[in-house]
């Protein structure tokens, strides 16, 4: 069994958002529903300043609180670690619109929330997120970290990652590539 | 059967309005209403916990009523059932509409989730309904059958258990530091007595003023002295929630309370919450109270207490979460409740006392018969 993660190292990140526009484009989605965001942490003092860039989207946790707060069962973490929606169960109570610790659900027209869904459908195929082959630089990575020979794999093992928010114990299956690692 | 009578003319507008925002939720949907992805819960949030919790504290002075065997608390034994179902009833109705999708409540029963709070709620709150419905069927047939203080005893434990839930659902969501906690299901607890009490005292004084006669003195006292213990109560629980918010080692938690008593929200807490809900009526109810003055003093709380659960459900949204360390977000998320949630929320109001009245004409609450006792109550006033 497979079990997918993302590795993102943000020291990449220019800044397009050609991530974010292809993810809209590959789920139809309307301009103001995203499933990925930027966010922008700037730091020092005039005239020694920096700007970092860091891609934010549903963190597919092993832990996730989304679940575990949903009176249907219509978020749910399937085998491949995949966290999901089945539109058709939610109620549209939005607990777990609340409880996600990244803020990355969004609302759809019915009233049911919507998340990064990892393109499950297209990555059995073998196919890549749009969000990783539309990169320009590489900036992140999907793919099987069952697999010892999975690109994925091999670049957790040269680099130093963590994970955001990690102390909220929710375990997410995001990884991020430290600086200067 | 009911006939229209002039004052049903207000209710009845509500309603109204209600209806309309019923229609343009259920044709907009999320569109119609102020929430965002960054703040979900609104107005109709606030408004289904603020009639559900009042339903309970209903319920539960009902059934403190029927085992104390106060005399002064005799009278609303009949209608603190019906008006803690026409509350109830009132909430689902605002709930069903946010949901957007009853249907899907199907799910619920088949593919239960009991890791969550909002199962549960919905578990629980069936059930009160359900108990709810035999308790009025037994207070009809024979109010002194055994059968009602078996099913009363059943949905004490069944109302303790919902309303402490309902807190649940905010205070284990560890994201929240504002909701996060012990300390909410024991404070709506607290604050449902509170707002049944009220909304008991205000249903007691109308019904006897549209039979043309004084509310009775004694159960007036008797649910004054209710709501002004748990004032008080309620007063210190808000002064240490804002003591601890304020000096808590959690930033999130600090920037709500902040929130709450020196920012967005500071006008509505104070003027509403603090001084229209809690200070005004503490300062009424503790001169002797006359049924006048503990009706104002419950119109009152109920509007403090509905801004009371508002400004709970805000503040607890309002702070960015720190996804990113380092990031400098907006300051604060905002929400403003559109026409349609005031319809809605107003509609609630109106169809709940359209109910209550509707089962006070219909079926034998006791109401009327508080009458013949007359002047009489203010010496069962000091039985107290």
């Amino acid at each position: 069994m497979a079990h997918y993660a993302m590795l993102i190292d943000a020291a990449r990140c220019t800044g397009c958002a050609a991530c974010r526009v292809a993810c809209q484009m590959q789920w139809q989605l309307p301009p103001e529903v995203f499933f990925n965001r930027l966010e922008f942490r700037e730091s020092g003092k005039y005239p020694d300043v920096k700007q970092e860039i860091v891609p934010v989207q549903c963190m597919h946790c092993d832990n996730p609180p989304c679940a575990t707060v949903c009176p249907t069962k219509a978020t749910y973490k399937r085998a491949d670690g995949l966290v999901l929606i089945d539109h058709d169960k939610c109620i549209g109570c939005k607990y777990c619109v609340v409880a996600c610790p990244y803020d990355v659900r969004q609302m759809n027209d019915r009233g049911i929330p919507e998340k990064c869904r990892f393109c499950a459908g297209f990555i059995e195929k073998g196919e890549q997120p749009p969000c990783v082959s539309t990169c320009m630089n590489d900036v992140r990575v999907f793919g099987d970290l069952d697999d010892p020979n999975s690109e994925i794999s091999k670049k957790m093992k040269e680099k130093p990652v963590y994970q955001l928010a990690a102390e909220k114990g929710t375990k997410p299956r995001v990884f991020y590539v430290k600086r200067g690692g | 059967m009911p006939k229209f009578e002039r004052w049903m003319a207000l209710p009845g507008a509500l309603v109204l309005a209600g209806l309309a925002g019923a229609v343009n939720k259920l044709v907009y949907g999320e569109h119609a209403l102020g929430t965002t992805a960054a703040v979900p819960w609104g107005s109709l949030i606030a408004g289904y916990v603020f009639f559900a919790a009042a339903a309970t504290g209903a319920g539960l002075i009902g059934a403190f009523a029927h085992y104390s065997n106060r005399q002064a608390l005799a009278p609303i034994e009949k209608p603190s059932l019906f008006l803690a179902l026409s509350l109830l009833l009132a909430g689902f109705g605002l709930i069903g509409i946010e949901l957007g999708n009853p249907l899907n409540l199907v799910y619920i029963v088949f593919s239960p989730n009991l890791h969550s709070g909002i199962w549960w709620m919905g578990f629980l709150y069936s059930i009160y309904m359900g108990l709810l419905m035999v308790e009025c069927y037994f207070s009809q047939v024979d109010p002194a059958n055994k059968n009602l203080k078996f099913v009363s005893a059943v949905a004490v434990v069944n109302k303790i258990a919902a309303v402490c839930n309902l807190g649940a659902i905010f205070a284990l969501i560890a994201t929240r530091p504002f909701w996060h906690g012990f300390y909410f299901p024991l404070y709506i607890l607290l604050t449902a007595i509170l707002s049944g009490a009220a909304a008991l005292a205000a249903a007691m004084w109308l019904s006897a003023r549209r039979q043309g006669r004084e509310a009775d003195g004694a159960v007036m006292a008797a649910l004054g002295r209710i709501m002004l213990a748990a004032l008080v109560v309620t007063a210190l629980a808000n002064a240490g929630k804002v003591f601890f918010g304020l000096t808590g080692a959690d930033p999130a938690l600090r920037e709500a309370t902040a929130a709450l008593v020196s920012g967005p929200l500071a006008l509505r807490f104070w003027a509403l919450e603090i001084g229209l809900g809690l200070l005004v009526p503490l300062a009424l109810l503790a001169k002797a109270a006359d049924g006048q003055r503990v009706f104002r003093a419950a119109v009152m709380v109920l509007i403090g207490v509905f801004f009371m659960r508002l400004d709970f459900v805000m503040a607890g949204q309002m702070v960015p979460q720190a996804v990113v360390e380092g990031v400098q977000h907006v300051l604060m998320h905002g929400y403003t409740p559109t026409w349609t949630e005031w319809a809605l929320t107003g509609g609630a109001v109106g169809a709940a006392a359209l109910l209550f009245a509707f089962s006070e004409t219909v079926f034998d609450l006791g109401t009327g018969a508080t009458a013949a006792r007359g002047k009489a109550g203010g010496a069962a006033a000091a039985r107290v």
